[in-house]
C-alpha cells in the first residue's frame, strides 16, 4: 500500500510541470480559455521597481473575459502575487474594453479573442532568479460562464541592472497591451490638444456629460467610440448616446438611480473610460479616462429659452400632427355638420381647438413624453367615443355605455398626466 | 358628415399606431428593480405544479432568486447550502427561486430534471418558471444568483449579489452575505444598508 503511494506520488511529481524559466509561464489551460503569466523581460534587472508583468489570456472564439466593470454579468479577473517566495508586488491594468451587447438587453464589458492585462510590478529579487507565482481568479463567458482559479508561476531570471535583455516574443505583446490602457486625462503624452469635461444634469432625467474637446480635429468618428463606467453602486446606465460637434465629441451617458426615496449625495466620483478615440493626423486610436467629483445637486438652472431646448425634429413633427388631428377631431364635433351652422358654434369650436394645443404644449413641460403620449392617446380615445355616441343617438343603452366609456377615458387622461409628472 | 368620417377614421388609425409606437419606445427608459418602488406583482407557475403569486404573500418579506441551475454559480451555491441555509435561519421569510430561462436556451431544464436537481441539493423553497422573461425584465435581473428582498410593505428592499465573493475562494465565514445582513435589517424592522450591489454570475438566459 504505502509503496503504491510513494510510486504514485513520485508519478505526479515528474507529470507536475516545473516551473517555466524565461519571460513567459506555463499556459493553465480551463475549458475554453488558457491562461499564462508574461514578463517583458528575458533577463530582468535585480530590485527594479517599473517592471511590466502580464497575465496573457487567449479564448476560444466568442468567449470573453472582462474589464474592470464587468457589464451586467461575469465579474473582472482578480491577480494576487502574495503566494511570491519574494517580496514581488504587481497591481492589474486594464486595456481599452470593448462592448457586447447578450441576449434579453444585457451587456458585458470585456475582451475577446486574447488580450494582456499589463500588470505594473515591482521585483523585489537580489539572486538570479525571482519565483513568482500569481493566484488568478476570473471568469470566462461566452453564453454560459465558467469561473476558474488557477496559480501561474513565472521563473524570472535576474541580472544586476544594466545586464537586462528584452524577450523578443513577449515585449511586443506587452508593449501592445500597454498602448491599449487609456491615457489619464491629466497626462496626455503627446496629446496635449485634448481636454475633457465631466458634467451632471437632472433635466429630466440624470445624465452624465463628457465632452472631449480636441483644438484641432474631431478625436474619433461617433460611431467608433464609447464610454464605460467604472463600478458603482448608485446608478444603472444606459447606453451613450455620442454627438459630434465642432471640435469636439459629447457623450451622454443616461443614469437610473439604483435607490428611490434615498437623496443622492451632494457629490459622487464618476470614473469613465472613453474608447475609440482617434489623434489628429491618424494613428492609433485610444483610450482616455479620467476620474471627476461632479456636483449631483446641481445649482437650479434658469428657466430654458426657447434657443437652448434641444429641438427633436421628429418629436416635434409627430406632436404638431397629433396636436392638429386632435384639434380638428374636436372642432368637427363642436360643430354640428348640418349645413347652417350658426357663426358663435363655429367660434367656439376654434377657440376649444386652439385650447387644446395649448394646454398640451403646456402639458409637455409638466409631463414625461410617454405621459403625454397616453394622454393624447386617452384624448384620440375620446373624441373617437363621443363620434360613436352620435351616431348611437337614440339608441339609449348603448349611449349610455358610451358617455360612462367618454367619463373612464377623461379620469385614464387626468391619470396618465398626475402619474408621468416631471420632477 | 361622411365626407368627414373619411377623414377621421384614417388619421384617428395613423395616431393610434404612431401613439402606440411612441409609448413602446419610451418604456425600457422606465428604471426596473429600482429599491424603493413597488415590487412587481407576479403569478407563475412552480415545479411543484402549483400557481405560487406575489400577492400570495402579501404582508410577508419574500427573497426572490433568480436561479439556472446549469450556471455554475447557481450550482456552487446550491452545493454549498448558502440559499437553503439562509432560508432556514429566516424561517418567517418566503423563499422563491425564479428561473428565467428561455425555452429556446440550451440551459432550459424541463420540471423533471430541474425537480431532480433541487431534491439533489435539499431545495424545498418553491422554484418558478419564467421561460418568458417577463418577470425577470420586470425586476431588471441580470445575473444567476441575482437577489431581491421585497419588503413587508411590499417595495423593493435590496436588489444586488448574494454576497461579496464571485468566485467563491473566501472561506465561508468570512464572506459578507448580503441576503443574511437585509433579512436581518427586515427583522429589526430596519432598511437593509447596502440596499445595493452588484450581482454577479452568469447572464440570465433570456
Amino acid at each position: 500500500m504505502r509503496r503504491t503511494l510513494l510510486l504514485g506520488f513520485a508519478l505526479v511529481g515528474t507529470l507536475l510541470p516545473l516551473p517555466a524559466a524565461g519571460a513567459a509561464g506555463d499556459w493553465a489551460v480551463n475549458g475554453p480559455s488558457r491562461v499564462r503569466l508574461i514578463s517583458q523581460y528575458r533577463v530582468a534587472p535585480a530590485n527594479a521597481s517599473g517592471a511590466w508583468l502580464g497575465l496573457h489570456f487567449r479564448l476560444e472564439p466568442e468567449w470573453h473575459v472582462y474589464w474592470k466593470n464587468s457589464g451586467d454579468a461575469g465579474y473582472p479577473p482578480t491577480l494576487s502575487l502574495a503566494g511570491s517566495p519574494g517580496a514581488v508586488q504587481g497591481e492589474l491594468r486594464w486595456p481599452a474594453p470593448r462592448r457586447f451587447e447578450l441576449r434579453g438587453g444585457l451587456v458585458a464589458f470585456g475582451y475577446a479573442d486574447e488580450v494582456v492585462y499589463p500588470v505594473e510590478a515591482r521585483l523585489a529579487g537580489t539572486g538570479d532568479r525571482e519565483q513568482i507565482t500569481a493566484e488568478v481568479d476570473y471568469v470566462v463567458c461566452q453564453v454560459d460562464c465558467i469561473p476558474f482559479h488557477s496559480r501561474l508561476t513565472l521563473d524570472q531570471p535576474l541580472a544586476a541592472p544594466g545586464g537586462e535583455s528584452a524577450d523578443p516574443a513577449t515585449a511586443p505583446l506587452l508593449a501592445a497591451a500597454r498602448d491599449r490602457l487609456p491615457l489619464a486625462s491629466g497626462n496626455l503624452l503627446g496629446l496635449p490638444e485634448i481636454t475633457a469635461e465631466t458634467g451632471f444634469t437632472t433635466s429630466p432625467t440624470p445624465v452624465l456629460t463628457v465632452h472631449i474637446r480636441s483644438a484641432t480635429a474631431a478625436p474619433a468618428a461617433p460611431a467608433k467610440t464609447d464610454l464605460f463606467l467604472e463600478p458603482q453602486d448608485l446608478f444603472e446606465t444606459g447606453k451613450p448616446v455620442v454627438t459630434q460637434d465642432g471640435g469636439g465629441l459629447t457623450f451622454r451617458l443616461p443614469l437610473t438611480p439604483k435607490q428611490v426615496g434615498k437623496p443622492l449625495p451632494a457629490t459622487f466620483p464618476f470614473a469613465w473610460t472613453a474608447t475609440g478615440l482617434q489623434p489628429r493626423g491618424g494613428g492609433a486610436a485610444f483610450a482616455l479616462a479620467d476620474r471627476r467629483t461632479v456636483s449631483l445637486t446641481p445649482p437650479p438652472t434658469p428657466a430654458p429659452q426657447p434657443s437652448d431646448r434641444p429641438v427633436r425634429p421628429l418629436g416635434l413633427a409627430l406632436a404638431a400632427v397629433l396636436s392638429t388631428l386632435l384639434a380638428l377631431g374636436l372642432w368637427g364635433l363642436l360643430v354640428p355638420q348640418r349645413q347652417g351652422a350658426g357663426a358663435v358654434r363655429q367660434g367656439l369650436g376654434f377657440l376649444a381647438a386652439a385650447a387644446t394645443v395649448g394646454l398640451l404644449y403646456a402639458l409637455s413641460r409638466a409631463v414625461r413624453t410617454e405621459g403625454l403620449a397616453a394622454v393624447e392617446l386617452s384624448l384620440l380615445a375620446m373624441s373617437l367615443l363621443a363620434w360613436l355616441r352620435r351616431r348611437a343617438a337614440g339608441r339609449g343603452k348603448l349611449a349610455w355605455a358610451l358617455v360612462v366609456a367618454l367619463g373612464l377615458c377623461a379620469g385614464a387622461a387626468l391619470w396618465f398626466a398626475v402619474q408621468n409628472r416631471i420632477g | 358628415m361622411r365626407r368627414w368620417n373619411r377623414i377621421a377614421r384614417p388619421a384617428c388609425l395613423a395616431a393610434l399606431i404612431g401613439l402606440v409606437s411612441l409609448v413602446g419606445t419610451a418604456l425600457p427608459a422606465l428604471a426596473k428593480g429600482t429599491v424603493g418602488e413597488t415590487a412587481p406583482a407576479f403569478s407563475l407557475k412552480g415545479l411543484d405544479g402549483k400557481t405560487h403569486a406575489l400577492a400570495d404573500y402579501k404582508g410577508k418579506v419574500v427573497v426572490l432568486e433568480w436561479i439556472n441551475p446549469n450556471c455554475p454559480f447557481s450550482n456552487r451555491h446550491a452545493e454549498e447550502k448558502t440559499m437553503t441555509t439562509l432560508a432556514a435561519k429566516y424561517g418567517e421569510v418566503v423563499w422563491l427561486g425564479i428561473n428565467s430561462t428561455s425555452k429556446e436556451s440550451r440551459d432550459f431544464l424541463p420540471p423533471a430534471e430541474h425537480q431532480a436537481w433541487a431534491e439533489k441539493n435539499g431545495i424545498h423553497y418553491a422554484v418558478l418558471y419564467d421561460d418568458s422573461g417577463t418577470v425577470g425584465h420586470a425586476y431588471g435581473a441580470k445575473t444567476t444568483p441575482h437577489m431581491f428582498i421585497d419588503g413587508k410593505d411590499g417595495r423593493i428592499a435590496y436588489n444586488g449579489a448574494i454576497d461579496d465573493d464571485p468566485g467563491g475562494r473566501k472561506p465561508k465565514l468570512a464572506r459578507v452575505n448580503f441576503v443574511d445582513g437585509g433579512l436581518a435589517a427586515e427583522r429589526a424592522s430596519k432598511a437593509p444598508e447596502p440596499a445595493t450591489t452588484k450581482p454577479y454570475g452568469c447572464s440570465v438566459k433570456y
